[in-house]
């Protein structure tokens, strides 16, 4: 198809020189970031720091511990859920329970965190039971490995679910004519599609657990266990040693990129964000009664892991002692500040994930394989940046040019904007560059193109994507506690900085007041921003 | 002798197929019909796989219409995927005995069907490196495996050319009469009826 006579005359200038652009601006950010950080944290004495200092040394293994213990948990739960729920395709409340399990994708960690205490933190529903004597003296290690487990056990789950309902229809009709056994049907079926996405899915894993930042901030309970993020951000915000965060970040960014480099991220991520498909039958391993006690037991543990904490904070929480929050502007900055930063962020992604999609398919027109190669890692590049690290980068790149907390706004804009864009474009990008083969010959015909071409067709017949992919955005960037810990201020704050104040100085009622509206208004923007364009597309499309 | 009586299988557009039929050991069937009438769907709801509206479907005067897909006294074949891809022809033939027969019983019977369907030689090999017709073919043999009487195939060979699906077409007619199967086949090919010497069944929608 590269530069026949046909190709040429789908080609367009104009979007080539739009995408070479973004492509260079997100180019440029991404090496000045990391020219930033090189040139203050790559010093020697530091470098040799990493061989002797032993407080290093310890946040590297406690990193690498609670990553792979989380790993392990996440893992193991994740693939017994996805093929539990698999096998009971007609389990009561079976939508409903994968409903609450999936919304953990969308949930602000500072939420999960309130939540995991009222079960399982010292004065949560656990320790008031019989059962407290299994707790550990301090939650610690614990409660973040539980707290990883809650968020990424779902997307394990996901994952494998998808790839389980991948099996061709007449392979699982045949599975049920022949009788298979649990361990045939396992080794022979699931197991199989399962390997496939394994490693992947474990890699995404390891790395959303080894950045994790707000999480361990929260529930780690001090110095003992922490992390390399944590570290950053300790070292800027209460050292303010600017070489450390500088060089902590650095050394977190090549450890990510290698990450990635072994297990393959993007492709368990894009999996991730496709809907499982449908199911047909009863799956004939399900029928010995062991079985069903097995699934009962997996289907239990998943609910009391991800959806009575949930459950709890809406029903334990002291709403009306919190209510003299609402009557104050501190309040109300916060949520203007967080709705505006997620929509302003979501935006951002989305036009960038355009940008980008569009130079990818011109580049499939033109031939320019090495342009594509680049155009990945130019979003790629902010998948392996953390949040902290980006977010170190830009303030010691920016702390002498501007006033950080006068634009925090437009900062955080910018890096919530920037770390939800690789999700973005994989959610667009395939489904766009597919649209435009399709109707190229068509518009060619009918003489459509540039905006006309960009309102009337392309973006209503995206609307799906196009509403997914914001309300995803949003929903990310809404509940974010990362970036905002450095540029966050009494000045400027958000739901999620607010909650995490209320959570160091007690204020226990306003926190879960707080997170269920953070619960609520995330949810909130993420329905509204897929029914709102899928409305637009609808009433273009008349 | 199989039996289907008054079966009615209802669609959402608010019409239905109707079929009655009585076929003995060791004939053929062939469902007939426009694309979309509900050829596959009867397959289907015979298997179990679909609901059934109303009637009854009986083997040997047994109603089997309650019965769990894996209970019921047939054998399917599709179109295509019906091998497990990573695992040998041989394991993909052999998972239909393996609850119900010993070992040496397995592979003595397995020499026996392999070798009339001319597949001895390629059951070593996994079943995505086998051709369409290979794969057939090894479905065919899971399905003689198995040991169910009735064998329903769904446009099993319309993928493979003339020649091949002539060749298949003449495989399925010669084991339905070794070992006395009741055989339906969906075909929208002429040819097909008159070679396999098959009863024609077309189908029709009608209103409910």
């Amino acid at each position: 198809m590269a530069n026949t006579p046909s190709a040429r005359l789908y080609q367009s200038k104009s979007r080539y020189v739009i995408g070479l652009m973004g492509v260079f601006a997100l180019l440029s950010l991404g090496i000045l970031c990391l020219w930033t950080l090189a040139g203050t944290g790559l010093t020697t004495a530091l470098f040799t720091s990493l061989f002797h200092d032993s407080y290093l040394a310890h946040v590297i293994y406690i990193t690498v511990k609670q990553s792979l213990i989380s790993v392990f948990f996440a893992t193991i739960i994740g693939m017994a859920g996805a093929i539990a729920f698999h096998r009971r395709a007609s389990f009561p409340l079976r939508s409903w329970l994968l409903l609450g399990c999936f919304s953990a994708m969308i949930m602000p960690t500072t939420v999960a965190a309130v939540g995991l205490l009222k079960l399982w933190g010292q004065s949560g529903l656990i320790a008031q039971t019989p059962f407290a004597i299994f707790l550990p003296d301090r939650l610690g290690l614990w409660s973040v490995v539980l707290a990883h487990v809650f968020f990424n056990a779902p997307l394990v789950m996901r994952v494998c679910l998808s790839a389980l309902e991948a099996v061709p229809l007449p392979q699982k009709r045949q599975a049920a004519l022949l009788c298979l056994s649990p361990r045939d049907y396992f080794m022979i079926l699931d197991w199989p599609v399962i390997r496939s996405v394994l490693p992947s899915i474990m890699g995404l894993v390891f790395l959303l657990c080894f950045t994790s930042f707000s999480l361990v901030l929260m529930l780690g309970g001090g110095p003992a266990v922490t992390t390399l993020e944590v570290s950053i951000y300790t070292s800027l915000r209460f050292d303010f040693n600017l070489p450390q965060a500088a060089f902590l970040s650095f050394l977190q960014l090549i450890i990510c990129a290698f990450l990635l480099r072994i297990f393959g991220k993007g492709q368990s991520a894009a999996t991730a964000l496709q809907r499982p498909a449908g199911h047909e039958g009863k799956r004939a391993d399900g029928r010995p009664l062991v079985m069903k006690l097995i699934d009962v037991f997996i289907i239990s543990a998943i609910i009391i892991l991800n959806i009575i904490p949930i459950a709890l904070l809406l029903v334990q929480s002291d709403f009306i002692a919190g209510l003299p929050l609402l009557a104050g502007s501190r309040f109300w900055n916060a949520f203007f500040n967080s709705v505006t930063l997620a929509s302003g962020s979501a935006a951002f992604a989305l036009c960038f994930a355009f940008i980008l999609g569009f130079l990818a398919h011109e580049c499939r027109l033109r031939g320019r394989p090495f342009l594509l190669q680049l155009i990945e890692i130019s979003h790629s590049l902010f998948l392996i940046i953390p949040a902290l690290v980006l977010g170190t980068a830009l303030f010691i790149l920016l702390r002498n040019t501007i006033n950080l907390s006068a634009h925090a706004l437009w900062l955080l804009m910018l890096g919530n904007g920037l770390l939800a864009l690789p999700f973005c474009y994989r959610i667009i990008a395939p489904a766009l560059g597919r649209h435009l083969t399709e109707t190229d010959a068509l518009s060619a015909m009918l003489n459509l193109s540039g905006g006309k071409r960009l309102v009337t067709i392309i973006l209503p017949s995206l609307r799906g994507e196009i509403g997914f992919a914001l309300g995803l955005s949003a929903a990310l960037s809404f509940g974010d506690l990362g970036i905002i810990t450095l540029f966050g201020s009494q000045a400027f704050e958000t739901l999620p900085y607010l909650l995490f104040q209320f959570l160091n100085r007690y204020g226990a009622n306003e926190a879960d007041l707080l997170a269920v509206i953070l619960l609520a208004t995330s949810i909130g923007l993420y329905s509204f921003f897929i029914k709102m364009v899928s409305m637009w597309g609808r009433y273009i499309a008349r | 002798m199989l039996d289907l009586k008054h079966i009615t299988i209802a669609f959402p557009e608010g019409d239905a197929i109707r079929c009655d039929l009585t076929l003995s050991a060791g004939e053929i069937c062939a469902i007939t019909g426009p694309s979309g009438v509900g050829k596959s769907t009867l397959l289907l709801a015979l298997a179990g796989f679909r609901e059934v509206t109303s009637g009854d479907m009986l083997w040997q005067g047994i109603s089997f219409a309650n019965q769990a897909v894996w209970d019921r006294p047939l054998s399917l074949l599709f179109q295509s995927d019906n091998l497990f891809g990573h695992l040998t022809a041989a394991r993909n033939i052999t998972l239909a005995a393996e609850k119900t027969a010993k070992k040496h019983e397995i592979a003595a019977k397995m020499k026996v069907i392999t070798s009339q369907l001319d597949i001895s030689d390629i059951l070593d090999k996994t079943s995505s490196a086998l051709s369409g017709g290979q794969q057939q073919r090894v479905g065919l043999a899971r399905s003689l495996m198995s040991d169910k009487p009735i064998l329903l195939l769904d446009e099993p060979f319309s993928a493979l050319d003339k020649a091949n699906r002539h060749r298949a077409l003449q495989l399925v007619k010669e084991i339905t009469n070794a070992h006395q199967l009741t055989t339906l086949i969906v075909t929208h090919d002429e040819d097909d009826i008159s070679g396999l010497g098959a009863r024609s069944l077309p189908l029709q929608r009608q209103a409910l």
